[in-house]
């Protein structure tokens, strides 16, 4: 049989069931804007009922509930979502870092304006086909030396800042591997607090919060995976192996290929891992493909142009009826310059095929020709073709690294819009579930009250006739 | 779908920025008149530009070229059409002295007189244009005839000067030993014939010098015939260029009648965007009409 004193805990057990529920939803008010913060929702549950003993002599039992509880509080989360959201804004991170990587170098070398590389190798012809169509002229000769000395200068800076983008490049990936290290060290960390909360039967929602946005954070930079575990750790892997174990994180090393200068990620101790998404596989694929193709092919550019104008100069006479003078010294990028011995000596720019005849052009035609001759790319394009090509490649990639971002980020968006609806407080259902929850705690007060009466009446005023 | 706080945030947010962006690229290319700051902005036609550019210089140094060669050729007109006035008086002044009426002191007159044109026909042929030789072939600083002991004499070498144009290759000068020296010779010939009262001398000394002009002619006229070849490149370079910087223009140069139309589609959005998310913003919540 049920008493009075078993209703003031069926009161009491509403009372704290929805002091509990309100909490919750503080809890999810104050963090409505908490980047990461995944909204918790009050399980309410009723008590384990009793039977009344008295009705045991054959007849059933009558079964009286005990009140309600909060049997749990259940973090709106789903893992399905989260993996999903972690691979398209790994995506969306390798091609946004790609195109970051690349897009400053497009705007310093500015080709697109007269001072780009082709505009001067145009000029550098031009001045050449000067010099033939007047080679007496010695200020037409000082003009072709001094764009000439211009013309190396572009391509020793152009060197420089292809050469200092994958030095920048590369720093920065060390600093994202070191950032990765640190990342999964606080996921282990983090995973080692969850497993002691979950063993003594708790909910570490919060812990579990921190951690669902280290590894956000971690799937920007690579291409992991995570895999829930019963004890409620995570176990997150990279290219099959695995990172995060328990409370123990794997280290990546970072270093140098000491001939190509690519940058090398290893695990510690371990065989190297190719990273496919993410920040640092956007940056890698800058310093060890799109950078280096670039330097080389300026190299290759360099080379072959000064030979080309060299095996043609050197034959020819100045008009100190002097040969054998190359016109550019060095033979890479970094390298090219007007050779010395011509620099302030316009008499020596070699013009003309004979000794003894200063009328004589040929030379200088024969060099100005080089622009339209076809001697890159196994006979296939002219300088000036080969270097737009290369400006061309650059172009599309950035273009297509924006393009490729911007399609992730729309997908990215969207799986955020999806983990948000789910797992985002909203403020009006919130003020709702407060109204509900208080209106219960205002009822179970009242429920409370009653009870006090019904003691009171009994204690105070029963047996008290006569007295 | 449930809309929670921060998704009306956030969806706000990214609208004001996805505009903000539209504006600032409507606006930037605007102001640089220009349809592609980079090359990635729009690949095909920067490449496209970039070739036309190519094109275009090219096309101007051949046009410098054919100037310069247009400028070498009449300087050569100039000459030959000197030398032709003065070989006209020559053959005037060689026709008369032919008749028996004319005795030995006008035909010495005529000697020196005929020596004055030799002189004459000398200076042009080391006629100078820009510092260089015009007859010269490639010695071109070598002062290349004089006439020593009666005989022309060249200095200079048989260099044929070649200019590219626009896909073709001129020769600029003359074959100049081959045009003056039988000229020189046959005047100087001529002067000493008359010099000698000989009239069978004359006559001969005549024959020569006939014979010369008709190849002082010619190459006269192979000149004039080279020079309208250039004037013709230079009218079809001169178009070309033309063509060419259109081309660019229509591949590099924004409409702006569409850059300033879209500039002021996008600020209109923009400012309709900021209207409707300030409004997102700052809605009223749940929390704001409870007691």
């Amino acid at each position: 049989m049920s008493s009075l004193l078993s209703g003031i805990h069926l009161a009491l057990s509403a009372l704290q069931a929805n002091q509990a529920a309100i909490e919750v939803t503080e809890h999810n008010v104050a963090n409505a804007s908490t980047p990461g913060y995944r909204r918790q929702i009050a399980v309410m549950g009723t008590g384990v009922p009793y039977g009344d003993s008295e009705f045991d002599n054959g007849r059933t039992g009558l079964i009286y509930g005990t009140g309600s509880q909060l049997e749990q509080v259940r973090r709106m989360a789903n893992t399905f979502v989260d993996a999903r959201y972690r691979a398209e804004a790994g995506d969306a991170s390798r091609w946004e870092a790609q195109s970051g990587a690349l897009q400053p170098l497009e705007a310093v070398l500015n080709e697109t304006s007269t001072s780009g590389l082709t505009a001067q190798l145009d000029q550098f012809f031009r001045n050449w086909q000067g010099v033939a169509s007047d080679p007496q002229n010695i200020g037409q000769r000082e003009v072709l030396l001094t764009q000439a000395e211009g013309l190396t200068s572009a391509f020793r800076y152009r060197a420089q800042l292809l050469d200092a983008a994958r030095r920048d490049v590369t720093t920065e990936i060390s600093h994202q591997v070191d950032q990765l290290n640190e990342l999964a060290g606080q996921v282990a960390a983090l995973n080692e607090q969850i497993a002691q909360q979950a063993a003594a039967g708790n909910q570490p929602n919060d812990l579990l919060d921190r951690r669902d946005a280290l590894l956000d954070e971690l799937g920007t930079l690579s291409n992991i995976q995570s895999f829930q575990q019963a004890n409620g750790e995570v176990l997150v892997s990279l290219n099959g192996h695995v990172l995060i174990a328990s409370n123990v994180a794997n280290k990546l090393e970072f270093s140098t290929d000491p001939t190509s200068g690519d940058p090398v990620i290893s695990w510690s101790g371990g065989p190297q891992v190719q990273i496919a998404s993410g920040k640092i596989a956007g940056l890698v694929s800058a310093a060890s493909q799109t950078l280096p193709d670039l330097r080389s092919n300026l190299d290759t550019l360099a080379h072959d142009f000064a030979d080309a104008v060299n095996d043609l100069h050197s034959i020819a006479y100045g008009l100190d009826n002097q040969d054998g003078r190359p016109f550019f010294n060095g033979d890479s990028a970094s390298t090219i310059a007007v050779h010395p011995d011509l620099i302030g000596q316009p008499r020596r720019v070699a013009a003309s095929g004979a000794v003894d005849a200063p009328g004589d052009n040929s030379a200088a035609r024969a060099i100005s020709n080089l622009s339209t001759s076809k001697l890159m790319d196994g006979g296939t394009q002219s300088f000036i073709q080969y270097y737009n090509q290369q400006m061309t490649r650059l172009g599309m990639e950035i273009k297509t690294a924006g393009a490729n971002a911007r399609q992730h980020q729309s997908a990215t968006a969207a799986i955020n819009q999806q983990r948000e609806s789910l797992s985002g407080v909203s403020l009006d259902e919130e003020a709702a579930n407060m109204v509900r929850y208080q209106r219960s705690y205002q009822a179970a007060t009242r429920l409370m009250t009653v009870v006090d009466e019904m003691l009171d009446t009994i204690i105070n005023g029963m047996g008290v006739v006569g007295r | 779908m449930r809309i929670s706080t921060k998704m009306m945030y956030d969806r706000a947010i990214d609208n004001m920025n996805t505009a903000m962006e539209r504006v600032t690229k409507a606006r930037n290319q605007a102001s640089n008149t220009k349809a592609f700051e980079y090359i990635s902005d729009d690949p095909l036609a920067a490449t496209q530009a970039l070739s036309l550019k190519s094109t275009l210089e090219k096309t101007q140094s051949h046009l410098d070229t054919a100037h310069a060669v247009d400028d070498w050729m009449s300087a050569s007109e100039l000459a030959y059409k000197n030398v032709t006035e003065s070989v006209k008086r020559a053959l005037e002044l060689g026709t008369g002295m032919l008749s028996e009426t004319n005795g030995p002191q006008e035909r010495r007159g005529a000697a020196i007189e005929m020596r004055g044109i030799l002189d004459e026909v000398l200076e042009q042929a080391n006629s100078n244009h820009n510092g260089s030789y015009l007859f010269a072939g490639y010695a071109v600083t070598t002062r290349p005839f004089s006439v020593v002991g009666g005989a022309a004499d060249y200095d200079g070498d048989d260099g044929q000067i070649l200019q590219d144009l626009d896909g073709h290759t001129v020769q600029m000068n003359a074959d100049a030993r081959a045009i003056f020296e039988p000229m020189l010779n046959s005047l100087n010939e001529l002067a000493d014939a008359l010099d000698s009262n000989v009239t069978t001398d004359i006559d001969t000394a005549m024959g020569h010098l006939l014979s010369a002009t008709d190849t002082f002619s010619q190459a006269r006229t192979l000149n004039g015939s080279r020079q309208r070849q250039v004037r013709l490149s230079i009218s079809n370079l001169e178009k070309t260029q033309l063509e060419l910087q259109k081309m660019i223009s229509e591949k590099e140069d924004a409409n702006m009648v569409e850059a300033l139309s879209r500039l002021k589609l996008e600020e209109t959005a923009f400012e309709t965007v900021l209207e409707v998310e300030q409004r997102t913003i700052s809605a009223m919540n749940l929390f704001d009409v409870l007691r």
